[in-house]
């Protein structure tokens, strides 16, 4: 590991152990054990996209490229701000690296579908956001702007 | 090695990751790539596209449903595997979402 990598990999650890506090808790013992659980809930799905740090090239047994450290770090950062912003109301996503280096992010509504991905590098995103009940597209973009793709996640989940 | 036609009722067989498979579905994380590698259910089997991915999942998806996402479909064999073929095109979210919906298990990836 290089002395780059090696730093880059300190960050990243940072990142999952710093599920900050959310703004969205009042105060009392309920409220506060309801933050802990979901903190934990989320430090897991962290500490799931860190581990695909391990997959080697061809992890799909085709020609996935290895899930690159700034792409993990960025996801990283959007499920923050989003807990950020929404606190114990933010659903736990599913994450999963996909066949072309980036990481897929998914939450399932009760009437909607949010599907993310996060491109090979962690610049370029794309979103998808499906209506269950009749199957139709609601909306589908690309952005390069991690504030713009926050706002429109969290749209839909508020 | 000879090229074969693709037909659009062919099946297409793609290994899935179990990091890619979600509530027991394959999810479009395994359908991303915009050159994605599958093989001609007509010039293999599951067990042949499965061998030596034992922790792997194997499912199909119909060429005729990728050709009307506007993915090109070619057989393009290759020496270690002649069934090789594959679905070319950029895979927008709804696109890959579409082909994992429609994808169906031929042999389930083993119970982690």
């Amino acid at each position: 590991m290089t002395r780059e990598d090696s730093a880059t990999t300190s960050l990243l650890e940072e990142e999952i152990l710093t599920v900050p506090s959310s703004s969205s808790t009042m105060g009392n013992a309920s409220d506060f054990s309801e933050e802990e659980d979901q903190r934990k809930r989320l430090g897991a799905v962290l500490t799931r996209i860190a581990e695909f740090r391990h997959l080697p090239q061809g992890w799909d047994s085709y020609r996935a490229p290895q899930i690159d450290l700034a792409t993990q770090a960025v996801t990283m950062r959007i499920i923050k701000l989003l807990w950020l912003s929404l606190g114990t109301a933010l659903p736990e996503p599913f994450v999963a690296p996909c066949a072309d280096g980036g990481i897929l992010l998914e939450w399932e509504l009760p009437r909607r579908e949010i599907s993310v991905t996060i491109g090979q590098g962690g610049t370029d995103f794309e979103y998808l956001i499906a209506d269950k009940a009749t199957d139709t597209i609601v909306e589908e973009g690309a952005t390069r702007n991690v504030g713009a793709l926050v706002t429109r996640i969290l749209v839909q989940l508020i | 090695m000879r090229v074969q036609e693709v037909a659009d009722a062919d099946d297409l067989y793609r290994r899935i990751h179990p990091l890619q498979v979600r509530d027991g579905r394959p999810t479009s994380a395994a359908f991303t790539d915009p050159e994605l590698s599958v093989d001609l259910a007509t010039l293999t089997t599951p067990q042949q596209s499965l061998s030596d991915y034992a922790s792997h999942g194997l499912a199909s998806i119909i060429a005729g449903h990728a050709r009307s996402l506007g993915q090109e479909v070619f057989h393009n064999p290759v020496e270690s595997n002649p069934a090789h073929a594959l679905v070319k095109g950029k895979k927008t979210p709804s696109i890959a979402k579409s082909l994992a919906r429609s994808a169906k298990w031929e042999l389930l990836p083993p119970i982690s």
